[in-house]
């Protein structure tokens, strides 16, 4: 036996144990962001106020890959995230455990973000897209107050020489809580499924998806113990009385002459009614009972007959991304129609345009919520978004914004037994958290707001 | 006259990316592949594919700074240093898919790819080993 044999014979000695032995593989990647918003109102508009804040878009996350053996296409992926807008708690929008059935066909089965628009499970990865975050008229919670599912999704995807295609079905659950009138209301996603479809090449991508949330919701027991419930009911109350009252009077004093009831003359006079105002003051009161009593009627409807029960929500999209050499366009339009509990369906949409120049990308955007037929809330608003992205290494980038936000017009009601009715204009609050319950009905509500913000964004 | 040939290589240098070398991709001496195209190698280094002409590979990555990746990402996969980090940052935290496995330098590329049969990387000429085979050279 030669050197050289036996040399050979102990290196694949060695080398056997070795590959017989599985190899696990543990990978650890996370992103951060560093931001500051100011808002010129002093209420609060999504976390942000006229003091600044640095909870609107500041949160790290970590993600985590192992794989026990790398030969077994079976992966355990988790990824934390700790953001500034939940104090710093750590949350999990990723959980699963992912197996790789074939090269095309991947199932991950746990926790996972849902793939409701085209960047919706890009959210916190702010390398991945121009502006701070993505336009919040469509991402924001005000139109998808969820973002992640306990169950499981189906993922196909395949390459051909130039192009992609993508089919995702996606089933699960989950808990919620829709900030509405300036409390939280808790609610119950019985049930969420949808399926998106998209293709594209290296820089374009299209894409279409449908997705149905099943939900349970105490609207009512929530709302009905706001104050603003209470005081609203109370003035209507107060109002009709006021004006029954008043009209008992008029029908009283007669035409004002030793026909009517003198007594009542007197107290219209202290009121400073002259018998020659009597009939516009009849036909006034009349009006002021009637509009009471449809607040009333209304305020009922809102916060006392709402119902407490299921819904269901169903969302529609599609967009379009082209990020060229130079050039960055994307587009999206989404709508949300909801049944059975009384939240405005929407319409939303944005487009973007962004010019590369070296590190630099300044871009714009408009982008449109539109509230339909609300009872409760109305957002419509509409935001002008201008912004530079600066790219200062490739894992790492400083973005500016300068928005310009317009609140919509008041709501008038185009369906339902209050259709047409002034009394049933709602003003918009837009995607203010707080105002509704404040200022819906006094209307002292902003129409226009500006939002300037700055945020270093990173992966590593 | 010499500071100006040495400024204009310079400028060609820049212009034309960091540095010039040719870019050896290299497996095994003992790797069943025994060769490669840069469409195939674009998806091996895309994460878009796992295989070449049906055998099971890994592709192995240089650190990002490195400018040998820089060249072998502009040449090979088309993509910038920020374009390819947005790429991968969205395969990585959107659960589209796993990062590639990466090694520190070219001397850890060819340790690496000696104890990985199946293993597929990238090196410039001058740390050929021979412990390796060269599948496709880049200019």
């Amino acid at each position: 036996m030669s050197i050289k044999k036996s040399l050979a014979a102990g290196a694949l000695a060695l080398a056997l144990p070795m590959s017989a032995m599985a190899a696990t593989d543990f990978k650890i990647n996370g992103f951060a962001n560093a931001g500051f918003a100011w808002v010129d109102s002093s209420e609060t508009y999504l976390f942000s106020d006229k003091d600044g804040s640095f909870n609107e878009s500041s949160f790290m996350g970590l993600q985590m890959r192992f794989a026990p053996n790398v030969d077994v296409p079976i992966s355990f992926v988790t990824q934390l995230i700790a953001r500034g807008r939940d104090d710093w708690n750590l949350e999990a929008d990723w959980a699963y455990v992912s197996w790789q059935a074939t090269e095309d066909f991947t199932v991950n089965v746990g926790r996972v973000k849902l793939p409701i628009f085209l960047i919706s499970e890009a959210y916190d990865v702010g390398v991945t897209y121009p502006w701070i975050a993505p336009p919040e008229e469509i991402y924001g919670f005000a139109n998808i107050p969820f973002t992640a599912m306990t169950g499981f999704n189906l993922d196909y995807n395949h390459f051909f020489d130039e192009t992609w295609i993508n089919a995702k079905f996606y089933m699960g659950r989950d808990n919620m809580s829709i900030p509405t009138m300036g409390t939280d209301i808790p609610g119950e996603i019985t049930r969420m499924y949808g399926a998106s479809f998209s293709f594209g090449t290296e820089s374009l991508e299209l894409r279409a998806s449908v997705s149905t949330v099943e939900f349970s919701m105490q609207i009512s027991d929530a709302v009905s113990s706001l104050p603003i419930a209470q005081n609203l009911q109370a003035e209507a109350g107060a109002a009709m009385m006021t004006a029954t009252g008043l009209l008992a009077l008029l029908n009283a004093a007669g035409d004002g002459t030793s026909n009517g009831n003198a007594d009542a003359q007197e107290t219209l006079a202290a009121l400073g009614i002259v018998p020659g105002d009597y009939g516009t003051k009849q036909t006034e009161t009349i009006e002021d009972l009637k509009k009471s009593y449809i607040e009333g009627q209304f305020n009922q409807s809102l916060f006392a007959a709402v119902p407490n029960g299921n819904g269901e929500a169903e969302f529609y999209s599609a967009g379009m991304r082209y990020d060229g050499d130079s050039i960055f366009f994307m587009t999206e339009v989404a709508r949300r129609s909801v049944r059975g509990l009384p939240f405005p369906d929407s319409n939303t949409g944005f487009v973007t345009l962004g010019y590369r120049l070296n590190k630099m990308m300044p871009h714009f955007t408009y982008s449109v919520h539109e509230s339909e037929d609300s009872i409760l809330v109305n957002q419509t608003q509409t935001s002008a978004i201008l912004g530079l992205r600066y790219d200062i290494q490739p894992w790492a980038a400083l973005k500016f914004e300068a928005q310009y936000i317009e609140l919509g017009d008041d709501n008038i009601r185009t369906s339902g037994p209050l259709a047409g009715t002034d009394q049933a204009a709602l003003p918009s609050t837009g995607l203010f958290n707080e105002l509704p319950a404040l200022d819906t009905f006094t209307g002292d509500v902003p129409d226009e707001v500006i939002k300037l913000q700055v945020a270093y964004t990173m992966v590593f | 006259m010499k500071y100006k040939a040495l400024a204009t290589g310079m400028l060609c240098c820049l212009l034309s990316g960091i540095s010039m070398a040719e870019v050896m991709v290299v497996a095994h001496a003992k790797s069943n592949i025994s060769a490669v195209d840069q469409a195939t190698l674009k998806k091996l280094f895309l994460g878009k594919t796992a295989k070449i002409n049906g055998s099971k590979v890994r592709a192995v990555n240089l650190p990002d700074s490195n400018a040998l990746k820089i060249e072998f990402d502009t040449k090979v996969v088309g993509k910038d240093p920020s374009k390819m980090k947005a790429y991968w940052a969205n395969r990585i935290f959107t659960g589209k898919g796993k990062p590639l496995d990466q090694v520190s330098s070219e001397e850890n590329m060819v340790v690496w790819l000696a104890e990985n049969k199946d293993g597929i990387g990238y090196l410039s000429a001058d740390s050929i080993s021979s412990k390796l085979k060269v599948l496709l050279t880049i200019p």
